[in-house]
């Protein structure tokens, strides 16, 4: 297949609540370089580099700036987008598509521990009429399962069980933040924080760097490792106004969906891949999930947890890192479903490892309430 | 017809941003403060002596190895007076410039002080390549304005 682009690496740095042992410069630099250092790749070799990040988050305006030395960028081709972390893997992506890059890395970012999150995120909506009530990720999230919950009526206990999979998926990750598993119990009974989520539903906040190393066909067979093809690619951004949205549905999801399975083939996808990794903004955005994805009717995505399909041993893990309930390094979530993903079709996911895995999905969402959505199809060899 | 008034929405932002220093930043600002001393970072592999103390070279992407002092005297390698005032800086005029200290190979930040800066005199007063001196707060925080440049 020309234009073939494939995955040659993959580093994070452990998930975690303070990285107060460096600046976010360092933080950066040192993940960059192991993930050069593990490919075996000089900062020479490289073609380009696309980054993405949060500036309110940074504290940086225009962030890449300063960044340019972390980023491997000094005299390099290096472009930062603002818009989404998976926006970097896919923009990467393109570029070696057409042909003009061959090497290129996409990094994203998040020292969430440095910011108000509460604030950055409201800067984040229109200053004129829904600022002033205040929107966030928690609320705008209890907003769409609040519509789901209305519409379908879910048993509260396969929700729960989201979560206690999640959490206990990232017992076996390494690098996971959270990584204590609660009981069906302790998340049944945990605290509101935001009708109808509780503490358990949503993710938490984690500092964080995510890296992939991109390559075109002919410059990933000169890697030794195995690689994961990008077989499809979907992005797609809704309207912004929540207010004209069917909240019960994630149609940019659906779109995205749609685009990606048409580029790579995939008619059924509960049948076709073996492993997802979904950027779940709540336990009920998970269930959401299934069904924009096309692996269950509206409404009957929970039948999912209740038969155990996305459990471990099902017949689709979902989310075998844990998800972003166990790690969520805030605007650099997405790309690290990707990598996850990555992981798995590569067999390189360790513990967490979902056995055979060759074809792998990822999603992400941006914005308040699934705003937008990407998904990736990768394959293994 | 009545012209209706068009409406502005002020808003004021308050965010409090607690940036780590790291490992490198912190023994930089610790020795400036506790030992009144300008340290640098070497990199291994180009040998330069980085001001500001960075822990890793952008043009090498390794990490620095050693702490190095610098000498508190140096040259001017650009400057400007500013006649402008801005929030949260010092009252105008003042003098900012990169002085490339003595045993360090990049330039650092700091204000120039102790020299009338009307207008008409910048030109007679400072130029790149005049030699300048490191002077020290006497109560040093532990900040980039525990210190400044005055003509040497
Ligand atoms: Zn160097």
């Amino acid at each position: 297949m020309s234009g073939a682009v494939g995955i040659v690496g993959v580093h994070q740095e452990p998930y975690g609540e303070n990285y107060s042992e460096s600046t976010l410069e360092e933080m950066v630099f040192r993940a960059t370089r192991r993930l050069l250092e593990e490919a075996g790749v000089e900062r020479e070799e490289l073609s380009n580099i696309v980054t993405a990040s949060s500036d309110v988050t940074d504290g940086r305006a225009i962030s890449n700036m300063v960044m340019a030395g972390s980023t491997a960028s000094y005299f390099k081709d290096s472009i930062n987008l603002s818009s989404a972390s998976e926006h970097s893997f896919l923009l990467a992506a393109m570029q070696i598509m057409s042909g003009l890059r061959d090497l290129t890395l996409a990094i994203s970012w998040s020292k969430v521990s440095e910011s108000p999150v509460d604030v950055v995120q409201r800067v984040a909506s229109e200053p004129y009429f829904t600022r002033p009530i205040g929107i966030n990720a928690m609320t705008s999230y209890a907003l769409q399962a609040s519509a789901y919950e209305q519409a379908y009526g879910p048993d509260r206990n396969l929700i729960s069980r989201v979560v206690v999979k999640n959490r206990r998926n990232a017992l076996d990750n390494p690098l996971a933040h959270l990584r204590e598993a609660p009981t069906l119990e302790q998340v049944n009974e945990s605290a509101p924080l935001s009708w109808p989520l509780t503490e358990y539903d949503l993710p938490p906040y984690s500092d964080g760097v995510c890296v992939l190393l991109l390559a075109s066909e002919e410059r990933a067979r000169v890697f030794d490792g195995p690689v994961a093809w990008v077989r499809g690619m979907g992005w797609a951004t809704g309207g912004y106004w929540m207010g004209e949205r069917d909240l019960t549905k994630l149609p940019s999801l659906e779109a995205a969906a749609k685009k990606a399975y048409a580029m790579a083939g995939i008619e059924d996808p509960l049948e076709q891949f073996d492993a997802a990794e979904l950027h779940e903004a709540s336990s009920y955005n998970e269930i959401m999930q299934y069904e924009a994805l096309g692996f269950a009717e509206y409404g009957a995505g929970e039948e999912l947890i209740s038969e155990g399909v996305t459990l471990p041993e099902g017949k689709l893990p979902v989310n075998r890192s844990g998800g972003a309930l166990s790690s969520n390094p805030a605007f650099a979530s997405g790309l690290v479903q990707v990598a996850e993903a990555a992981l798995q079709v590569t067999g390189r996911a360790g513990e967490r490892q979902v056995e055979g895995a060759r074809r792998a999905l990822a999603t992400a969402q941006q914005g308040f309430a699934t705003q937008g959505a990407s998904v990736v199809c990768l394959e293994g060899e | 017809m009545k012209q209706e008034s068009l409406t502005t929405l002020q808003e004021h932002w308050d965010i409090t941003y607690n940036h780590a220093l790291g490992e490198t930043g912190s023994h930089f600002y610790n020795a400036l403060r506790d030992e009144g001393k300008i340290l640098g970072r070497r990199c291994p592999a180009c040998e330069r002596v980085l001001l500001p103390p960075r822990p890793f070279c952008d043009r090498d992407f390794v990490d620095t190895t050693d702490w190095v002092e610098v000498g508190t005297e140096g040259r001017v390698e650009a400057f400007t007076v500013v006649f402008q005032s801005f929030r949260g800086l010092p009252e105008a005029p003042y003098c900012i410039a990169y002085v490339l200290l003595d045993g360090a190979d990049t330039a650092v930040l700091n204000y120039v002080r102790g020299i009338d800066w009307t207008p008409g005199n910048v030109p007679q007063n400072i130029g790149v390549g005049t030699r300048v001196k490191v002077a020290f707060a006497e109560e040093r925080e532990g900040r980039m304005t525990d210190f400044w440049f005055e003509k040497a």
